[in-house]
């Protein structure tokens, strides 16, 4: 179990970095529709925050953005419930699953000073996890172009002719689909979004591409699902001590503002340009949670790197995180000030013409 | 002239249905795969395209632009035969090709898989099991490929007039029922049919060039067109594409005139008479104008009486061709108010547009829920000839349905400046969420040492499930609060 003093001192620079990362997650979350725990998480890791409480706040941030989110896809009737509660079925394993292995990780290593074995499987999941995203995400948009006669044979594609009995119809996504098909997205959706809070990034894709979902459904659905499988994720880890609320109500100081910004940047940015964006910034997420890994393997005694080493990488990959966050962002609201300057300048000119 | 669409299943005799029942009627017969040939050699890549359908995308890969390209220029072919010639057309989704387009008759042929097995074995000289698993295979990839071009489940009634199991019907008896339903003056074309399906070739020529040309292929547009006049609307972030368009189309010998508009979302202001005086109208074209929409209009004939939405006024001529008298009388009313918005939408730089939509909701229903790029719905002028308190009824129930079957807002014109307004009491609630917001912040902070010790104490039960109940009450009322404060703030700058 967690202790009191897991829990780091907020000064007002902790607080302010925190509602950073708050704005860069939800910046990036508007961005790209989905995710920005893939920054909050491991930026909360870089502030001194142990792993699995990290997840646990960033899981609880999630429920009530989720909240919020639905709630405005529900009113324009994007949000197919009935697909959502049967992904919940195995989601909330997925989730329980996920909030275990975190925990006893946790567990294992409370004696001394930190989580460093949560910490350090929290961070090799971010990797691989966030490799598998970031990759393909850059080299489609290095090769924009190039692409679009390429054979494809995916995953996802044989995913999609699973049609095993019993096949249930989704009335607002309009679609058909086999329970075992969805028992396993939602398992994986439900794991993902437990052990590091980025299942949106599989729930999505894996509504649009192998069920054949309209992404604004996807988008809708996922919140939807978001809102119960983070309600889960908190109460776990809230029952064994991993949530910080303090945390979670700074991430929201940033975050609410930041989501309006990333939609409207969505809007504004050649679609090339997102891809490109998002792809660096999660690559970056990739080598900064790399970077850490060393650290972890020293403290676990694996390997031999000297104080002054292992301050270097703690303060690179902080460095790393931060900046790539910082130029993103600015990247992306450099874009929404122009847009939004052209527009008022557009309406005054015509305005004044019609005068 | 008349157009029937077939839809079929795989083996069960659609094509000699198909050939029959044009012969018959006397029709000219085409089949996808003339369609196809043609696009071929405009270009299209239509392999990469089935597989892109059979065989769902990568993760990130995008091939709308390719989608959008192929359903226009098959939409063009099919209308350019159409306007020339009775036909019947036999494809994959012929009758979500000519969507919104009246008097289509679209027949959806099925069998059940007993015959489609007896019918692919005396074919090939497959097993049983052979036959099953390859009509398995083939009715998959057509569903994928009606879904990945349509975004519809092809198998779904409601986008056909009739259902036919030519499995226990028979072929000379399924014949004789398509024509002599093909040969309903409902199912002949009217002044109305053929001018919507000028629009809608022209509308289809237009983004297939579009989509085509290397000046404008990366961009995503929407195109209508009424009268020769193009409309082409796209988001801020395909503004270098958007100020292509005039020159790329200028080849079009059929256009008179382009329009383009540059939007963050489009809106349909949905009425049966225009008037650009009207107070709904102002207002939505001065809320257009603040949040850079497209408004397109949509115009729907008079309802004949209040008991349905259904009907429209119809009338036969004496001379047995149907022309839909009270329509065309309609809308030529009507031109002139809708031009006159069009031309204030246009000074104020949010045209989206106009369409002439010749049948009831419902069907505009089926036309729209295709459509994801519409915001919001604005019902304007409609059952303006009822009393007072049935239009209001009316409107209602028209309301209800729009909000039920569309992904979108659906909101009366009369009600949109209270939709969006800010008022006296959401400056008070902003307020409140403010202060709440506040409050809760600064408790947490206060008792930040408190709150810490009492999440980690793990001495009994009742700090647990304490914890649980403080975390699912703060933290959702605090997003609330937060949230819609946030939200609020934002839209005064016009950044919801």
């Amino acid at each position: 179990m967690t202790g009191f003093e897991s829990f780091i001192d907020i000064d007002v620079y902790a607080a302010l970095d925190v509602i950073f990362l708050g704005f860069v997650g939800g910046v990036l979350s508007g961005f790209i529709g989905t995710g920005g725990a893939f920054f909050m998480t491991p930026g909360m890791m870089n502030l001194g925050v142990p792993g699995v409480i990290a997840v646990g706040s960033n899981i609880t941030h999630k429920f009530g953005k989720a909240i919020m989110g639905a709630k405005r896809h529900g009113e324009l009737g994007h949000v197919d419930k009935k697909l959502g509660l049967y992904m919940l079925i195995t989601a909330v394993i997925g989730v329980r699953l996920a909030v275990w292995i975190n925990k006893e990780l946790a567990m294992k290593t409370s004696v001394g000073e930190d989580n460093v074995v949560g910490d350090l499987y929290i961070s090799v999941l971010y990797v691989v996890v966030l490799s598998f995203i970031s990759i393909p995400m850059l080299i489609d948009a290095l090769n924009f172009e190039k692409k679009k006669n390429r054979s494809r044979r995916s995953i996802a594609g044989l995913l999609a002719k699973i049609r095993l009995r019993p096949l249930i119809y989704f009335k607002t996504a309009d679609v058909t689909l086999s329970f075992w098909l969805i028992a396993i997205i939602g398992l994986l959706t439900g794991f993902l979004a437990g052990s590091i809070g980025v299942g949106g990034f599989l729930g999505v894709p894996a509504m649009i591409y192998i069920f054949g979902v309209p992404t604004a459904v996807a988008a809708g659905t996922e919140l939807f699902l978001a809102i119960f499988m983070g309600a889960w994720g908190a109460v776990n880890y809230a029952w064994s001590g991993y949530v910080d609320l303090r945390l979670v109500f700074l991430l929201y100081l940033g975050s609410m503002t930041g989501i309006y910004v990333g939609v409207y940047g969505m809007r504004v940015v050649k679609e090339r340009m997102i891809r490109m964006i998002t792809g660096i910034i999660i690559a970056i997420c990739v080598v900064s949670r790399a970077v850490s890994i060393p650290v972890y393997l020293t403290r676990m005694e694996y390997l031999h790197l000297s104080p002054h080493t292992v301050e270097i990488l703690m303060v690179t990959s902080k460095f790393v995180l931060f900046s790539s966050g910082t130029v993103g962002v600015t990247v992306i609201l450099l874009y929404v000030v122009r847009a939004y300057r052209r527009g008022r300048a557009l309406r005054r000119l015509l305005k004044n013409n019609n005068h | 002239m008349a157009v029937i669409t077939i839809s079929r299943q795989t083996f069960i005799g659609g094509q000699e249905l198909g050939e029959q029942v044009a012969k018959r009627l006397g029709y000219r017969y085409y089949t996808r795969e003339d369609l196809i040939a043609e696009a071929a050699r405009k270009g299209l890549p239509i392999s990469m395209l089935e597989e892109a359908a059979s065989k769902p995308p990568g993760l990130i890969e995008d091939i709308q632009g390719e989608r959008d390209r192929y359903v226009a220029c098959i939409t063009m072919l099919l209308c350019e035969k159409a306007l020339k010639e009775n036909i019947v057309y036999n494809g994959h989704a012929g009758h979500m090709l000519l969507l919104g387009i009246p008097n289509i008759l679209r027949i959806n042929v099925i069998a059940d898989m007993e015959y489609r097995v007896r019918s692919i074995r005396k074919r090939f000289g497959y097993s049983r099991m052979e036959a099953r698993k390859y009509i398995k295979k083939i009715d998959e990839e057509r569903e994928h490929w009606v879904r990945f071009l349509y975004l519809v489940d092809w198998h779904n009634p409601i986008y056909y007039d009739i259902s036919i199991n030519i499995g226990r019907m028979g072929l000379e008896r399924a014949t004789d029922t398509v024509c002599k339903m093909g040969m309903q003056s409902e199912y002949q074309f009217t002044d109305c049919t053929v001018h919507s399906l000028r629009n809608l070739y022209l509308a289809s020529k237009a983004h297939f060039v579009l989509a085509s040309d290397e000046r404008t292929r990366e961009g995503r547009f929407t195109v209508n067109a009424d009268d020769n006049v193009v409309q082409v609307t796209s988001q801020p972030r395909f503004a270098d594409c958007l100020k292509q368009v005039p020159e790329v189309l200028a080849g079009i010998e059929e256009i008179r005139e382009v329009y383009t508009t540059e939007a963050f979302d489009t809106v349909l202001y949905v009425g049966e008479r225009f008037d650009p005086r009207s107070s709904g109208f102002s207002t939505t074209v001065a809320m257009a104008r603040e949040r850079q929409w497209a408004v397109e209009l949509v115009s729907l004939p008079a309802a004949a009486n209040d008991e349905e939405l259904l009907h429209v006024c119809k009338e036969i001529k004496q001379d047995g061709q149907n022309t839909d008298v009270a329509v065309e009388k309609h809308f030529k009313e009507q031109d002139v108010g809708i031009h006159l918005c069009l031309e204030v939408l246009r000074k104020a730089g949010c045209s989206g547009g106009s369409n002439h939509f010749y049948d009831a909701p419902r069907a505009l229903i089926r036309a729209l829920q295709r459509r994801v790029d519409c915001k919001l719905l604005i019902i304007g002028a409609l059952f303006m000839e009822k009393p007072l308190i049935i239009r209001k009824r009316m409107r209602a129930e028209l309301k209800k349905l729009f909000t039920e079957h569309l992904r979108c807002a659906v909101v009366e014109a009369d009600e949109l400046e209270e939709f969006f307004a800010v008022k006296g009491y959401h400056i008070l609630q902003t307020v409140i969420w403010f202060l709440l917001s506040v409050g809760i912040l600064f408790g947490v902070h206060e008792f930040q040492t408190e709150i810490a010790s009492f999440f980690t104490n793990d001495t009994d039960m009742y700090h647990h499930f304490l914890a649980i109940v403080i975390v699912l009450v703060i933290t959702p009322l605090f997003a609330y609060c937060y949230g819609s404060f946030t939200q609020q703030v934002l839209r005064w700058f016009n950044l919801d």
